[in-house]
Parts: structure tokens; sequence; C-alpha cells
């Protein structure tokens, strides 16, 4: 057999670049599998969350009543971060960073299409919590968002989810 | 490295396949129905202009036919609620007031000087010789018949509704409607600059999709969350589509016809209750008054 002038070694290589070509492909054609917080604000869910008892609603208006679930402003942080709090180091570091901070720091783009209306205040009332679509704090601080499939809204609309049975009719969430 | 040509061959449609298989990896969400950047503050005489323009084309009214009183819907012998509509023709003096407030209400597009000279407006509420004429929401409704993807489609609350996501611009649906209500996209309006986002409520909707009279269905949808969220069974009372809410005479009467104290039944006893020739064997539920019974 005659001897080979490209060692396969090149080969390997060149499916390697290719495949990391693939992936890199993929992870910019999709952005939203890497989420990154566009606020500044070094914000944990956890620590407001679980650590002091906050509702969901306290910083998010509507997100247990409303329509729609909005984002807190810089003078709804202030309510709290006006007070004396404990002298940690990462307090600290909020407050400056606060200082600096635009007048609506956090902004969230609604993963829902625009013809779609997704009533917080019902779904909370018949008993879907956040974390059902959300996560649990430390996965949204992690930098996950809820992937929103309408099989999963239909799961649940069918009652297949533990939920009570609700309505299937196109005209009531698409508008 | 030592290796076979036929087990390189196999090694490499192996890794191509799995390279294949780890892109397809994961279910995508819903497409982004993306907030399309259009003017905030756009010009409204313009719209005000293309409603005057749109008169010229349409100078004939649809001639009108006695119907009886809309009552069940055929689709939904069950339900109790049949949302509609009752135009008093005797108090309308077409001013046009409630066309303009359609277009603002649902974000209704302009269309280009070449769409207009062959009459494509996208006016949702025309007004033809005057007369306000907007889709009747038919219970027998001929254009959910021919539509293949489902996307036009009646919805329990006695309607005819229109889902665009699915609707994929077969154009059967606006051919087979005997009254032409139905409008389609022809052309990308956000992209001509000729679309305005009036109320952040309503998506705008891209090129190559059907779109109608939707009774003002976020109008709808709004009122009836925000009864559940007192707990209360909604019927149809306490809401009002533009059309109706911007009538100067207050001609445009909405209601639920299937209850009998509300406005709609209270106002339409004793009157001749009309509808176009055209679709009044297909149980509409938006009809004309004129004179008595």
């Amino acid at each position: 057999m005659q001897k080979r002038k490209i060692p396969f070694t090149i080969l390997w290589v060149i499916l390697a670049v290719c495949g990391g070509g693939l992936v890199v492909w993929d992870l910019t054609a999709f952005p939203d599998y890497i989420y990154e917080n566009p606020s500044t604000l070094p914000f944990n869910h956890e620590k407001h969350g679980e650590a002091l008892g906050l509702d969901c609603s306290k910083c998010h208006p509507g997100a247990e009543a409303g329509i729609r679930a909005g984002m807190p402003s810089k003078a709804d942080c202030m309510d709290c971060h006006n007070l004396p709090l404990s002298d940690s180091p990462e307090n600290e570091a909020f407050d400056k960073a606060l200082l600096t901070a635009k007048e609506n720091p956090f902004t969230f783009t609604s993963l829902l299409p625009s013809n779609v209306v997704f009533p917080h205040g019902l779904h909370v009332k018949s008993g879907v919590s956040c974390e059902t679509c959300h996560g649990s704090a430390k996965e949204i601080d992690a930098g996950r968002r809820p992937q929103v499939r309408m099989q999963d809204c239909l799961a649940c609309h069918q009652g297949k989810r533990g939920f009570p049975q609700a309505s299937t009719d196109c005209a009531r969430c698409h508008r | 490295m030592k290796i076979s040509r036929a087990s390189f061959l196999k090694l490499l449609t192996g890794t191509f396949a799995a390279l294949s298989l780890f892109g397809c990896r994961r279910e995508k969400s819903l497409p982004k129905n993306e907030h399309r950047e259009v003017s905030s503050k756009p010009d409204l005489s313009l719209w005000q202009k293309e409603i005057d323009e749109a008169r010229f084309a349409t100078p004939r009214p649809e001639s009108l036919v006695m119907v009886p009183r809309p009552g069940i819907h055929p689709k939904f012998p069950d339900a109790d609620v049949r949302l509609g509509m009752a135009i008093d023709l005797d108090l309308c003096d077409s001013c046009g007031k409630c066309a303009l407030a359609c277009m603002v209400e649902n974000n209704v597009p302009r269309v280009n000087a070449d769409e207009a000279r062959k009459g494509r407006y996208m006016h949702w509420l025309e007004l033809r010789g005057g007369m306000p004429v907007m889709c009747a929401h038919c219970g027998d409704a001929p254009c959910e018949k021919v539509c293949p993807t489902g996307a036009a489609v009646a919805s329990p609350d006695g309607f005819s509704s229109m889902v665009y996501p699915r609707c994929i611009g077969t154009r059967f649906c606006g051919a087979n409607c005997p009254l032409h209500a139905r409008k389609f996209n022809y052309t990308d309006a956000a992209e001509q600059g000729l679309a305005a986002k009036f109320n952040p409520e309503v998506p705008l909707r891209p090129q190559g999709v059907m779109e109608k009279c939707s009774l003002c269905i976020q109008r709808l949808q709004n009122a009836r969350i925000q009864a559940k969220t007192f707990g209360l069974e909604w019927r149809g009372s306490g809401v009002l589509p533009a059309c109706a809410a911007a009538c100067p005479k207050h001609a445009i009467i909405f209601g639920n016809w299937l209850d009998l104290n509300s406005d709609l039944v209270r106002k339409t006893r004793g009157r001749g209750i009309y509808a176009p020739k055209s679709i009044a064997k297909f149980l509409p539920a938006v009809v004309y008054l004129r004179g008595k019974a």
C-alpha cells in the first residue's frame, strides 16, 4: 500500500474545527440560550426572596393580580435601600451600583409572542405558582429563562399537569 | 495511526450524524413575535385621509334584507354568550369616526399607492356608501369552512376569531367571504413605514397574513380577565369595541345577544333587523337596524 501524504491527524483537526464552528453557530443563532442580565446591578433573587421572605409581587408589580408582571424601577429599590441595612460588603457594593444606575435599571423582553395574552393574576389565583414557569430563585439567578411553548400551555389547560382544567378556545389567549 | 478506508468513512459519517443531532438537541421556544420598530407618534391625519379616499373606492352601500334576531351560535348550542353588534342606520350620519377609531385601536396599517389603486385597503371597518361594514361574525361562517389550517375559527363566545401565527396566507377565506370583509397583507406595511403601533395590546400583522374585524378581542379578553379576577362570571358586559365607543351618535350597539337584559337586546326590540343580502343566510351576529319592525 502506498504511503499517504496527508496524515489523518490533519483530517481530525479539520473535523474538530467544523464541529466547533457548528456549536458557535448554534449559540449565536439562538442567543436566548446564553442569556445575560442586561442590567449592571448585581441583583440576587435568592437573597431577596427566600432569605428576606419577599413576595415576587413586591418588586414585580402585577405578578400576582395583574395581567402582566413588571420590573422594578430604581425608586422601588431605594424604598428599602435607603434604610440602614446590614453592613455586609455586598450591600455596600450594591448601594454604590445603585447610585450610578439608570432610572429603570432592569428590563425584560417578554418571551411570549405579542399576539398572546397571559394573565398572571388569574394563573396565580388558580394555584399556579411563579416557579411553575419561571423556575426557583436559584435558577433565575443562574440565568434560566422560562421556555414558553404552546404545548406546555395546552397540556396544563387540558388538565394534564395537576391543575384545574381551563379553556382551550383559541380566542381566549390569542388576539 | 492506521485506519482502513471503510472505517474512516464510517467514522466520518458517524461524526457528522452526531454533530447534526447535537445541533437539533434543543426544542426551540415559540418564535419571538418581535415587537417591531414602527413609529410611535404617527400623523393621524394620514389615516383620516386614507379613510376619506377609501370612501370613493366603495361608493355603493350593501343591499340589506330583513333577518330574524341573531340567537344561539349553531356551533355552540350550549354557550350563553353570543357577542354581536347592531348598527342603527337611522342614527348613523357616516361621519367616519368609527373607521378611524378602529384603525387606531387595532394598529391597522395604511397601504401604498399601488395597493390603493387596486382598492386593497386594510380597513377592518369600511364605509361603503356611507354605511359602516365590517366582518359580520357569521354563525355558519363560510370563511371558517375553507381555512386549511384552522386560523379562522369560531369562538365559543359567538364571534369568528383569527389566529395570526396559524395563517399561511392561502386567501381562501377572503375569496369565500361574500361580504369581502377580510383583508390580506399583500405588502409589509411596517417595512414601508405605513404601520404604526397605536395600541401596544394588539400585535402588528406580518406580510402574508389575513386579518379582519375581531370585535376588538383584546378589549373582550381584558374585560373577561378583570371579571374573573373579581371572581365574577363574564357575560359580555362592561366593554365596548372601539367603533362603538367612538360613535358620537351611539349608533353602534355592542352586547350579548343571549343576555335579555343587555343593551343590545333592549335597544333592538321592536326595530327592523337587517343584514347584508350576501351573508344574510349565514346567521350574522353583526346586524343593521332601520325603522320599526
